[in-house]
């Protein structure tokens, strides 16, 4: 027993020697190598940037197709009925008109972005006035002349 | 990619030749404050739309108009011409030649007339079927919301093609970065308009 013991951490030492070995070799070649000069490095920047964008319309365009898809899908085999398949479509519309505004229109959470968040959030709070009070309104209208 | 050049929405162009930050700023806000006016305009025709909804006088009405078929390819047409224009944008900020540019946004312009033709086949199949907007109040306000986003996507396309000639004659300069940066706006956020089409129109219509 007490024979294997330190074998045991002769064993964990050398793995742990062998991963930070690895971890070394690969800072050296590949992952984040410090740049010989700042040409490089902004180059570096730059194309971690760009995958980022294209990651972005990329996720931006499969959410939509997958909203669109699911939508229709509801209404086309017809998985609910009445009421309840329009509060799923217009709850599908929600979230991808909010995808779109997030990964097409690059609508997000931060500070310098808050100004076009609060004109389109204004807008939203207007529209749903005038189109609510509108419907409201008409629909009243409608009920007393029946 | 320094402070700056994060100050305003879409997609931030890095480059030596930007404008000053503020004036990009500005003229991006500006253009995003007459989006939104175009989306209440957009937001009011729904709601005609939503109080004509019964009115249909005896003319064809939506569950017998609309067919999902073709509305499903439009809507995909016009999400992919989105994803083009943002690969347009993409091109813009970090090619150093103008092909791939010029190739996506002319992909986004075929793609935007593909949609414009399908959209004019469903209203001349709707016209022989006797749905013309004189008939009712609902075709009335149909014709009054559908094909507003219609011509709004065909100023998109003229828009474009504007566009187009500007990179060959002027090339990628500030001024010409700034209008595609709009453009690309104004053509998302006509995507989330048709969302909305699809949504309350076609497939509330078929319900």
């Amino acid at each position: 027993m007490s024979a294997h013991a330190p074998s045991k951490g002769a064993v964990l030492l050398k793995a742990v020697g062998a991963a930070a070995l690895l971890g070394v070799a690969r800072a050296a070649t590949g992952g984040r190598r410090p740049p010989r000069d700042p040409r490089e490095e902004a180059y570096a920047d730059m194309d971690a940037e760009k995958r980022r964008d294209l990651a972005t319309y990329g996720i931006g365009y499969v959410l939509a197709l997958a909203l669109t898809g699911l939508a229709f899908a509801v209404v086309t085999w017809g998985w609910a009925a009445g009421t309840t398949a329009l509060g799923i479509v217009f709850a599908l519309a929600l979230v991808q008109a909010i995808v779109h505004f997030r990964c097409f229109l690059h609508i997000d959470l931060r500070r310098s972005h808050r100004d076009d968040l609060q004109l389109i959030l204004f807008s939203s709070l207007i529209v749903c006035l005038m189109v609510g009070g509108t419907l409201v309104v008409l629909f009243n209208l409608r009920m007393r002349m029946m | 990619m320094s402070g700056s050049s994060q100050a305003h929405i879409g997609l931030n162009l890095a480059g030596p030749d930007q404008h000053p930050p503020g004036e990009a700023e500005l003229g991006i806000y500006g253009f995003w404050i007459f989006l939104m006016s175009d989306a209440v305009l957009f937001a009011l025709l729904f709601a005609i739309y939503g109080t004509q909804l019964a009115a249909t006088a005896g003319a064809p009405g939506p569950a017998a108009e609309f067919k999902l078929g073709p509305a499903f390819t439009e809507t995909v047409i016009l999400l992919t011409s989105s994803l083009t224009f943002g690969l347009s944008g993409i091109a813009l900020k970090y090619d150093r030649t103008r092909t791939a540019l010029v190739l996506w946004l002319g992909v986004t312009l075929l793609l935007g007339l593909a949609f414009l033709g399908l959209e004019v086949r469903d209203f001349a199949t709707m016209f022989g079927d006797g749905a013309t907007p004189d008939r009712s109040g609902f075709l009335s306000a149909f014709f009054a919301l559908v094909p507003t986003h219609g011509l709004h996507v065909a100023a998109g396309c003229i828009w474009i093609v504007v566009m187009l000639v500007q990179i060959g004659v002027h090339g990628t300069d500030a001024r010409v970065k700034l209008d595609l940066l709009r453009l690309g706006l104004f053509w998302h956020f006509l995507d989330i308009i048709w969302i909305a089409i699809f949504s309350i129109v076609y497939l509330q219509g078929v319900l």
